[in-house]
């Protein structure tokens, strides 16, 4: 071909080119608008369990089409495909279902940024105290149009958790130490709550102290000094229910005895609770509260 | 008869033998050099003689007995090895080294002693080197490090069991000249002042001419041919040793 | 010529023993929280109802002694590694017996409830022998002894492939256990019992039996494995006794406080500067005044910002790098 064809040919592929982008963008923005006011999302994938738990409990479960690694609640997640979780997260997999909304960590910059290049709209969960548990299910209900069932939902969650600072109002707050890690048959590897956070929080309305509130940390590596200086009248140790027997629970807990000057341990105040409900900042908090509740006010 | 090596072979693999049918004999009190250019297997013979490596055939003897039946620290009270350069990963002194070589002298948890001190001593006092007993070694002069080693040989070999025999490889290869023929000096005079046999490796004809009472030549793992430095040093002997021309050969074994 | 160099350095070995004492004795002593001490050792009040004296024995002293054990084992195992492979700069951990060690830990912190032997020191401990086997494996495969540029690259091959097993594991592990992972990683003598101490005691204590042993013929070994073996020492062997017993050391010390870095190489490295190199003298005094050093750093980790606690690993690595400056611009 003369220099002159290739030209017009290269001009006319430039043009197609640049039509086509453009034209693609603005369907995408077309495509965002429509869904920001679209009434209902029907493929959704969630990588936060809390919010996963929060979607099944606003009704919104058979919507759920994917869900992450550790998503164990409701037991119809484990129908549901596993799409990675916040470290690696699978992103071919999420592409390939297709879905119409994706439930992301606020810190997966990563995974934000592709999946805002392949157009799939995204929400962004970011993990704080317990009133953002409220306000996400409500501004999740928002978005995936059902306003009025999380409205419904969060006002239950409040309204439960209202009811136990009220019944914790009138008794004493012991001094607690919430800790939330140790190493298995040791004292060591021990993290407890120091003053911020969801865990905080749940303990604030149980009815407790929090022992090294003054610290304000979410976390704080414990050593044994610290713990027998603070001398907490309550020690919650907070465990992922990993199926063990009261004979191993037993154990458990006798391994704290070597700290006998520690009020908590002298006086039996030592609980171990091992159940999902305390560390998952999800609809089931107020079960979670309860728990401590139960524990604190023996 | 010192040391008596018979038939020796070796190869450090199967296919190419590095040594091929060596016989060696070294009389107490002289100083054999081992003549031969590079790749020749004089190294390998060093080894083969000190015990450090076991020929494939042949039998190396000092004083009638197979090194190799000899415990370590025994043949080592007996034979000491100066290696072409000595590297030092921590920084010793002068008088340390020579003290290291003791070792085969005391057991396992003994201390030096005042014997071993005088020892020493006297190895750092026969190698002109007493002054640089406390100077790190590595701060010391190539010749200067090769006359404490030396000094660490003779402490090594100081005993009442036998003469002492020093195997020097290439002992002049990194040194210049003056301190070549410092350590040619040294080496003749403790052959003749404290009996000590010597055999050394080398390729410096005159290093060679000047020191030893015998020469070898060794080219491709065979001696070519044995004799004292006047009937051994020809151009012609020489020529065939590095496979040069008689002629170009001649200059450097002008006396 | 009046004394050998050795006896000339015993004062400061001697100096460092005592150093050792009174800084494990007296660490205890100090901390975040005010002790009276009159109560502290009291028999007036019984043991379980003395928070002092609770904090003493049950928090303090557990942990000095944890870290002067450590410390101890750390340094000598540098001195011992250092001489094997001939480098100053070598370290406890240049042949991948932390790595063993902290992918044990990894393992049981991750799976810990299906690990029910022990808790993670145990773990870790069997890391670190896993790993020593499999470096000696690799580095005896073609021929007798170690030579040093194999079992430098046996070690450099098993840090890798652990390193990259370590970071598989914290990938499938959840948060609470990647961050006490990642703590762990950075060193943590808070022990809390005597338990941890005795068991890494043994082995420390057999390998200290191998380090007086090996001290002349590693200085021997210095001068190069031949010119070793020239002189008697049984090369071989002692490649074999430097290389179990040091990683030995070096695992049980990992077990105990993580892989808690730099001890091993500044101790050694300041102790020669004053002693010189006769690992007769290093090897005690680096044992000594390393013990003494990381009681100092751990009672500095504990106190600085109370009640948050800086990992150990953190205030020997703030030490370490300006040691390592000092000595690059000593060399200039």
């Amino acid at each position: 071909m003369t220099r002159r064809t290739w030209l017009r040919t290269g001009l006319a592929g430039a043009l197609a080119l640049g039509l086509t982008w453009s034209s693609g963008t603005a369907r995408v923005e077309t495509r965002q608008q429509t869904s920001a006011t679209a009434p209902a999302t029907r493929r959704i994938i969630s990588l936060v369990p809390a919010v996963t738990e929060m979607l099944f409990a606003i009704g919104a479960g058979d919507a759920v089409i994917g869900v992450s690694s550790y998503d164990h609640y409701p037991p119809a997640v484990e129908t549901r495909t596993r799409v990675g979780a916040l470290v690696d997260p699978d992103f071919e997999r999420i592409l390939s279902l297709k879905p119409d909304l994706v439930i992301v960590y606020g810190t997966q910059n990563d995974l934000v940024a592709r999946l805002g290049r392949a157009s799939l709209p995204v929400f962004n969960y970011e993990h704080a105290g317990l009133a953002d548990i409220t306000e996400t299910i409500r501004k999740l209900g928002d978005r995936i149009g059902r306003s009025a069932e999380a409205r419904r939902e969060a006002d239950r969650i409040e309204n439960g958790l209202a009811d136990f600072r009220r019944r914790a109002a009138g008794r004493p707050r012991p001094r607690t130490a919430l800790i939330f890690e140790r190493d298995a048959g040791s004292l060591r590897g021990m993290f407890a709550s120091a003053g911020i956070g969801f865990l905080h929080d749940m303990l604030d309305v149980a009815g407790g102290t929090d022992a090294f509130g003054d610290v304000q940390r979410q976390s704080l590596q414990l050593s044994v000094e610290a713990l027998l200086a603070r001398a907490p009248d309550v020690i919650l140790e907070l465990r992922p229910d990993e199926g063990w027997s009261a004979a191993r629970l037993e154990k458990e807990r006798a391994v704290w005895n070597t700290l006998a000057s520690v009020p908590a341990i002298r006086n039996g105040q030592l609980h171990i609770i091992a159940d999902q409900r305390v560390l998952v900042p999800g609809p089931r908090v107020v079960e979670g509260v309860g728990l401590m509740f139960a524990a604190l006010h023996k | 008869m010192l040391l008596r090596a018979g038939d020796l072979r070796f190869g450090y693999t199967p296919a190419r033998l590095v040594i091929d049918d060596v016989s060696l004999d070294l009389a107490e009190g002289t100083a054999v050099g081992i003549l031969g250019p590079n790749g020749s297997g004089k190294t390998t013979l060093m080894r083969l003689l000190s015990g450090g490596l076991t020929p494939q055939t042949g039998v190396v003897r000092l004083d009638g007995v197979d090194v190799r039946s000899f415990r370590p620290t025994a043949l080592a009270r007996r034979i000491a090895v100066v290696p072409q350069e000595t590297s030092l990963a921590f920084d010793y002194t002068a008088l340390e080294i020579v003290l290291m070589g003791r070792y085969p002298h005391l057991g396992a948890f003994e201390v030096e002693g005042p014997h071993d001190l005088a020892i020493a001593d006297a190895a750092l006092e026969s190698t002109g080197t007493r002054a640089l007993a406390e100077r790190a070694f590595r701060s010391l002069s190539g010749g200067e490090k090769q006359r404490v080693i030396i000094a660490s040989a003779l402490a090594q070999t100081a005993n009442g069991e036998g003469a002492g025999l020093l195997l020097l490889d290439e002992p002049t290869a990194s040194l210049d000249l003056r301190y070549q023929l410092e350590i040619g000096a040294l080496v003749t005079k403790l052959r003749k002042e404290r009996g000590i046999t010597v055999l050394l490796s080398t390729h410096d004809l005159h290093f060679a001419a000047s020191v030893c009472t015998e020469i070898v030549l060794l080219a491709g793992g065979r001696v070519l041919a044995r004799g004292t430095p006047a009937e051994i040093l020809t151009p012609t002997s020489v020529g065939t040793l590095y496979g040069i021309d008689a002629a170009a050969a001649a200059p450097f074994v002008r006396r | 010529m009046t004394a050998t160099p050795l006896k000339r350095g015993l004062p400061v070995v001697a100096l460092g023993g005592v150093t050792l004492v009174i800084v494990t004795l007296g660490a205890p002593f100090i901390g975040s929280t005010g002790l009276h001490l009159a109560r502290v050792f009291t028999r007036a009040v019984p043991f379980a109802d003395n928070v002092d004296a609770q904090i003493f024995f049950l928090a303090r002293l557990p942990r000095a002694l944890a870290a002067a054990l450590v410390g101890c084992a750390l340094s000598a195992a540098g001195v011992v590694f250092q001489g094997l492979l001939r480098n100053p700069l070598a370290t406890p951990y240049t042949l991948g017996v932390s790595a063993g060690a902290a992918l044990g830990a990894m393992v049981a912190i991750t799976f810990g409830a299906a690990w029910p032997v022990g808790g993670v020191a145990t773990a870790s401990l069997a890391g670190a022998l896993l790993a020593v086997l499999v470096v000696y494996a690799l580095a005896s495969a073609r021929h007798r002894g170690l030579s040093t540029t194999v079992l430098l690259l046996a070690g450099v091959t098993l840090n890798a492939f652990f390193s990259a097993l370590i970071l598989f594991v914290q990938y499938v592990s959840n948060f609470a256990d990647t961050y006490r992972a990642l703590r762990w990683l950075m060193g943590d003598l808070d022990v809390a019992s005597y338990l941890p101490i005795f068991a890494a005691l043994p082995f420390i204590v057999v390998a200290f039996v191998a380090f007086a042993w090996l001290a002349r013929p590693l200085n021997l070994l210095s001068l190069g494995a031949e010119a070793a073996g020239t002189r008697g020492v049984n090369v071989v062997l002692v490649q074999r006794v430097a290389f179990f017993s040091a990683s030995i050391a070096t695992g049980a010390a990992v077990s105990v406080g993580g892989p808690i870095g730099f001890v091993g190489i500044i101790v050694p490295h300041l102790t020669r500067l004053v002693v010189g190199a006769d690992h007769r003298l290093v090897l005690p005094a680096s044992a000594l005044f390393g013990g003494a050093f990381l009681v100092a750093c751990d009672a500095l980790a504990r106190t600085a910002f109370a009640p948050l606690e800086l990992p150990v690993g953190i205030v020997t690595a703030l030490i370490g790098g300006p040691f390592f400056l000092w000595l690059l611009l000593r060399r200039r």
